[in-house]
């Protein structure tokens, strides 16, 4: 454990350069909004996903020694995240198999339903994916190139391409196959995709998403 | 670029009555979706309980320092 600068940050308001802390603390606060949303693409939950960003704020505050300065704060922080998530799946993965098939298992939608298609069936429909496929649609939405989102889940940028382009087919189809469709039979393709963006877009917008 | 080649390699699998235009806009959709569901999230308040921390792992830091 170095110490070096730790000394200047114990007094913050009397120093008026940054420390190595200061900057990296500022950094972490700045990507909390990132990180809840990424952990609630992982973990659906707005609770359970939350109190994971907690855990990767401490993680990632404990080992900030181990990080580069001049590199990729934010995609370290999301890969410290990952790491989190996954450890906590696969051991309530071996506990829950029953309940995991239970939460995949499509609720009956009436056909009143079918009609408004808004953002809560494409992210119910975006649920039923594995991880991998919706960790890598949404770290690609959310700022980082195919390469960086590759790093954070330490695979190949094939791989992410692949699952994107997977995860995308079975997201038509799971939309599709609740009777809805996706873009509906409209004049153009241009207008179709206007009708079907209006249908998710969710009225109710005060309401936190899930 | 292999993306659109592995799409384009899924979209011929399930084509059945959907055309290559209403595939273009689903997936145009559900893109502008997900950003949105992303961009939602990412604009909500931050909860008291993450500035709770912060401020706990500042003192953290200091005691141990002291």
């Amino acid at each position: 454990m170095h110490t070096n600068g730790t000394s200047a940050t114990a007094s913050i308001s009397t120093t008026a350069t940054q420390s190595v802390d200061d900057i990296f603390r500022e950094g972490l606060v700045e990507t909390i909004p990132a990180l809840r949303a990424f952990a609630r693409s992982l973990c659906g939950k707005r609770d359970v996903a939350d109190d994971l960003v907690q855990e990767t704020m401490m993680k990632g505050w404990q080992s900030r020694e181990r990080f580069q300065p001049g590199t990729n704060l934010k995609a370290w922080l999301f890969a410290i995240l990952r790491n989190e998530f996954y450890s906590s799946y696969r051991r309530a993965k071996t506990v829950a198999n029953y309940a995991a098939m239970e939460s995949t298992k499509p609720e009956g939608v009436d056909a009143d339903q079918y009609a408004k298609l808004d953002l809560t069936d494409l992210m119910r429909a975006f649920d039923q994916l594995a991880p991998e496929q919706r960790e890598a649609l949404i770290l690609t939405v959310g700022e980082f190139s195919y390469e960086e989102a590759a790093a954070i889940c330490g695979c190949a940028v094939g791989t992410i391409k692949s699952r994107i382009s997977r995860a995308r087919k079975q997201l038509e189809q799971l939309v599709e196959g609740r009777g809805g469709k996706l873009a509906g039979r409209t004049q153009s393709q241009e207008d179709a995709a206007d009708v079907f963006l209006k249908k998710l877009s969710n009225p109710t917008q005060d309401e936190p998403l899930r | 670029m292999m993306v659109e080649k592995n799409q384009d390699a899924a979209t011929e699998e399930t084509t059945g009555m959907v055309s290559h235009g209403e595939r273009r806009a689903h997936q145009k959709a559900i893109g502008q979706g997900l950003r949105k569901f992303f961009n939602a999230v990412v604009s909500e308040p931050i909860p008291d309980e993450f500035l709770i921390l912060l401020k706990k792992m500042d003192e953290g830091k200091s005691e141990g320092q002291e």
